[in-house]
């Protein structure tokens, strides 16, 4: 079933996007998780047309999130890129079976990974993981930032990579077949089990799922999946919703908001356990 | 966990600084390839509209910017990959130019699938 693309439904899939968009700075996570549910159960696309459309706005979020990011040395090129190896290799086992799974298990698999990100976004953990001593050695893949907080440059190391690499790659398959970014995968485990601090961890994050999202959407826009005009409408959406919502998030406390984000994320779980 | 981790020996220099460098020509890259491609997405979409207003044909206008819009839009990580590349190499860190070589090559690989996969 195809989707015309009517004005009207391009202002909903636009206004959709701002929405995700807003709230994915809010809470800190990729706006995905809300836009493929609403354009799948809400507006009534196919599940690959939603989840190559988020692809598309994934990409977007990361290019804007990251440019804004840079110069504070918050981003961490290295572990990034090496991280990106198992992203971009999840992504391309995913873009194998674009296509070839039955929508009735990736609607399980939606529902698993949204019921899993509601539980982690309300458990989060925030590890400060950093050494004060900013003569403290990095080493390779660790860094050095400013950190606002504390006033002060601090340090923090990489610790137990290949489980950092293991959750990467389960993060390029899931965005690859799911239409998120993944991101909300990574963080928790880099911040928790690998000893980097929360926003070196996201800041990383972001950069690295462009590139997973640029190594899945391409399979996705070949095959048809996308259509260029809603696309384009959810990207501009999304773009100017993040950045209204980054500059709402300076202000704003999200507590509650997350509480709201969590059920809404286990009642898309639940009807798509349901469908 | 705690912020007092003992200090480990003094290894090889961080590149903090070149850090930042780098950082800044890719903060370039990404903010330019952001712009160009909302820029091609926004006014494809808004002559298709426009066409569709006045009930004109669909053009081949606004069909190739919205492609090309998207096209620069998947193409920005890539090239940044690419910039990362090149600066490993110049600053002959062969270990981490192989590693963003490799991601290099996992992107040519999703994207022969692609290609195989257009109609």
């Amino acid at each position: 079933m195809a989707i015309i693309a009517s004005p009207a439904v391009v202002l909903i899939v636009m206004a959709a996007g701002a929405v995700a968009g807003g709230l994915g700075s809010l809470l800190g996570i990729g706006g995905g998780v809300f836009l493929v549910p609403f354009l799948n159960l809400g507006v009534g696309m196919p599940f690959l047309s939603a989840a190559g459309i988020s692809l598309m706005t994934v990409i977007a979020t990361s290019s804007a999130v990251s440019a804004r990011a840079t110069g504070r040395n918050l981003i961490n090129l290295r572990l990034g890129i090496v991280l990106e190896v198992a992203t971009v290799t999840g992504a391309f086992a995913g873009g194998l079976m674009v296509g070839r799974l039955t929508d009735r298990s990736l609607h399980v698999l939606f529902a698993f990974t949204s019921a899993a990100i509601a539980g982690i976004m309300l458990t989060r953990l925030d590890r400060r993981n950093v050494i004060l001593d900013p003569a403290a050695d990095p080493g390779v893949l660790g860094g050095r930032y400013y950190e606002h907080e504390s006033g002060a440059k601090v340090s923090y190391r990489v610790r137990r990579l290949p489980l950092g690499l293991a959750v990467s790659f389960v993060a390029g398959l899931l965005s690859t077949l799911l239409g998120i970014g993944g991101g909300i995968l990574k963080v928790p485990a880099l911040n928790a089990w690998c000893g980097v601090p929360m926003r070196a961890a996201a800041a990383t994050s972001a950069f690295m799922i462009g590139v997973t999202a640029a190594a899945s959407a391409p399979i996705y826009y070949a095959r048809g999946n996308i259509a260029p005009e809603l696309a384009a409408a959810a990207v501009i959406g999304v773009l100017g919703g993040s950045r209204a919502g980054f500059s709402i998030s300076e202000r704003w406390r999200a507590k509650g908001l997350k509480m709201l984000m969590a059920a809404i994320l286990v009642t898309v779980a639940v009807i798509y356990f349901l469908r | 966990m705690n912020g007092a981790e003992k200090t480990p020996p003094q290894g090889p220099a961080p590149r903090s600084s070149e850090g930042v460098k780098d950082e800044r020509l890719l903060g370039g890259l990404l903010t330019a390839g952001v712009w160009l491609s909302a820029l091609c997405l926004i006014a494809g979409l808004a002559l298709t509209e426009l066409n569709r207003a006045a009930d004109r044909p669909e053009g081949a206008v606004p069909h190739r910017l919205l492609d090309v819009g998207l096209v620069i839009l998947m193409a920005t990580p890539v090239a940044r990959v690419l910039v990362s590349l090149f600066d490993e190499i110049r600053l002959r860190h062969w270990v981490f130019a192989l590693i963003t070589f490799a991601v290099v090559v996992l992107l040519a690989a999703t994207l022969s699938v692609a290609w195989r996969a257009l109609p």
